[in-house]
């Protein structure tokens, strides 16, 4: 706590009228609810029936469950729904699968079709081979 | 003796297993009933055994004890022993064993086999923790897939074979990774003992490949190789689609042991290879797997929330819990590491535990739906109660093991990087939500499927399989030192010799 903060000192000192409103209070609870229940049982009845927004929200306290479905629990389950089938799905496994079905046998195919059963072709490949290792050798290799 | 104990525990479940292939003939009630029993003896016995070692253990020496050492084959060398780190996994394998096979006492396909395959994964789950040579650690490690393939595989759910080989490829594609860095710390060292390859300085001077600046050097290539091994096995976010499938598809024993055992081998090898061997690679790549555990914990405790499946939930809420491994791990701290290891033991019971109590309602109802069923608790209170304690501590309630883990790693992180931290809280939030969730969904609400109308509270070898798995998560959760004195002393040891490894200018080489 800082030097300048006073809250624990400062609440020894409120006026007395704030010490004495939650017994006010209580005792306002206390007239209505004879009032209300024992008194006049009607005259909440009719109390509901005239302001009626005002009933119902008060019946549905503020709306807080409503608020919180709209703000945290629907975003969270659809973020979930979201993530699960898009994420999981669609983008890790679906990349997962596209290499594994669609890259692989791509070169699989590629390799097949260089197997012609010609041998001119074959010996065709063998020169292309020891052309490149040669230019390899000539440019990289050697007595560096 | 004493230095052939840790043969002993791993190789009795093994031998088990070739008297039963050998000497067990027939596929009648009693020859099944038979297999069941030996298996259950045996892994029983291998926890009393392994009980010995635990009360020989020296928790204030750091180094390895029981260390038994052969000649094998072609200058290769037979190493065995357990450190502070290890000496837990190898309880917690051999406590949750019997566990395990008293829980398929309902199988009746095939159950000679079954048994052999849970007894070899022992074995080898076993030599795992308890290898000190980098090549008898690899062919552990391997060799483990093979019975776990075969438990999906052959006694899995109706789409086995797509999980079996997804969880086969995808766990293998990261261990020939490491099996190439193993090699190349063979010609770095010139050996493959892990006591004198803990003691090697690798390289970790910057050097160019193909024009990219490799900061770290050797070191952080060797740490990625191993990362892709052990990063799949955690699982750690984004390679952990194998695990829902797996789970889901896999019976119930082979869900716990996957779940409570196989995970934690990605998280020993962090703390066996990664941080010890490699430590300017793990602080070069630190900062970018603490924020990958991050995401992890909240990207898949999202994703739990999204589920309808039982076991699917229960699966992603592992890869969220094995998130705080990974972070804590990578906080580098006594607190993060310490709370790693308990959260690891921890979640061996808890999430073993939630799967068996999926397991008893599938017994029952065949299906793992959680639109099946709502207002179990009127049928089966005893069951309600357990799967409410586990549900409890799968959310990390104080005085369950689960707080416990969480609030080290979470501790040991906001010391490291309060915004991982920070990130890393909500997910305590969400795992409370969607395991809540479950629960109230499949337990309360008003009974009025039919078909759960004649549903049966758990029977006595029911209760008997969960009563052990309830007492360890009280223990631990309300005397966690019983853990964190045997693993302190060898996780400080790990710290210090971790940070002084680094050198100097080592917080400017993390990627930041």
């Amino acid at each position: 706590m800082g030097p300048e903060n006073h809250v624990i000192h400062a609440a020894h000192e409120a006026p007395t009228w704030v010490k004495l409103s939650p017994f006010i209070a209580m005792l306002i609870g206390l007239f209505v609810a004879w009032l209300f229940y024992i008194r006049n049982p009607e005259l909440p009845k009719r109390l509901a029936a005239q302001q009626r927004p005002l009933y119902l929200f008060l019946l549905n306290k503020w709306y807080f469950d409503e608020l919180y479905d709209w703000v945290f629990v629907r975003p969270a389950r659809w973020l979930g729904g979201f993530l699960w089938k898009r994420g999981d799905g669609a983008v890790i496994d679906g990349s997962i699968n596209g290499v594994a079905l669609g890259i692989i046998p791509f070169f699989t195919r590629l390799a097949g079709r260089a197997q012609s059963g010609y041998l001119f072709h074959y010996a065709f490949a063998m020169v292309l081979g020891i052309v490149a290792l040669v230019t390899w050798m000539t440019l990289f290799g050697g007595a560096k | 003796m004493e230095n052939q104990l840790l043969s002993i525990i791993t190789f009795l479940p093994l031998v088990a297993a070739v008297i039963l292939a050998l000497f067990m003939r027939g596929d009648d009630p009693a020859a099944q009933k038979g297999a069941k029993w030996l298996a259950l003896f045996v892994t029983s016995a291998t926890f009393v055994i392994s009980i010995f070692v635990l009360l020989l253990f020296d928790p204030s020496n750091t180094g390895f004890q029981f260390v038994e050492e052969r000649h094998w084959i072609a200058g290769l060398n037979y190493r065995m022993g357990v450190d502070g780190i290890s000496i837990l996994f190898v309880m917690l394998t051999t406590f949750l064993m019997p566990i395990t096979i008293l829980s398929c006492w309902a199988v009746e396909t095939r159950v000679k086999e079954y048994m052999i395959a849970f007894l070899v994964l022992e074995s080898l789950m076993l030599g795992v923790f308890c290898a000190l040579d980098l090549v008898l650690f690899y062919l552990f490690f391997e060799a483990g897939l093979i019975p776990m393939f075969l438990i999906i595989g052959i006694w899995g759910g109706k789409e086995r074979i797509y999980a079996a080989f997804k969880f086969f490829l995808y766990t293998f594609l990261g261990s020939v990774l490491m099996l190439v860095a193993m090699i190349a710390m063979y010609l770095d060292a010139g050996t493959t003992d892990i006591v004198k390859l803990l003691a090697h300085d690798f390289g970790h001077e910057t050097f160019s490949l193909l024009g990219v600046q490799i900061v770290g050097g050797l070191q952080t290539m060797l740490f990625l190789a191993f990362f892709a091994s052990f990063a799949v096995k955690m699982p750690m976010w984004p390679v952990h689609t194998w695990l829902p499938d797996a789970h889901v598809q896999a019976p119930t024993a082979g869900s716990v042991v996957l779940a409570a055992i196989l995970l934690k081998m990605g998280g020993y090898g962090f703390l066996r290879f990664s941080l010890p061997m490699f430590p300017v690679g793990s602080e070069v790549m630190g900062p970018l797997v603490l924020w990958m555990s991050a995401i992890a914990i909240v990207y898949t405790s999202l994703v739990a929330l999204a589920q309808t499946d039982m076991k699917k939930l229960i699966a992603y809420s592992s890869v969220a819990h094995m998130g705080y491994v990974t972070m804590g791990i990578f906080a580098v701290n006594q607190q993060g590491v310490d709370g790693a290891i308990f959260q690891m033991l921890s979640h061996g019971f808890i999430s073993g535990a939630l799967f068996l109590c999926v397991g008893v309602i599938y017994d029952r109802m065949h299906t793992r739906e959680i639109e099946a069923y709502g207002g179990l608790v009127n049928r089966m209170p005893a069951y309600a109660l357990v799967f409410m304690f586990f549900t409890m501590a799968n959310v990390g309630l104080p005085g369950t093991s689960g707080f416990i883990g969480e609030f080290l790693t979470l501790m040991g992180i906001f010391q490291v990087n309060t915004w991982v931290a920070a990130v890393a809280t909500t997910g305590v939030i969400l795992s409370a939500a969607y395991a809540l969730w479950l629960y109230r969904r499949v337990v309360f609400g008003a009974l009025v499927k039919e078909a759960l109308k004649t549903i049966t509270d758990m029977d006595r070898r029911e209760k008997a399989i969960f009563a052990p798995l309830v007492a360890m998560t009280l223990i631990l959760g309300i005397y966690p030192s019983l853990v964190t004195d045997i693993i302190g002393p060898s996780v400080g040891a790990l710290v210090e010799n971790y940070h002084a490894a680094l050198p100097e200018d080592a917080a400017e080489l993390a990627l930041h």
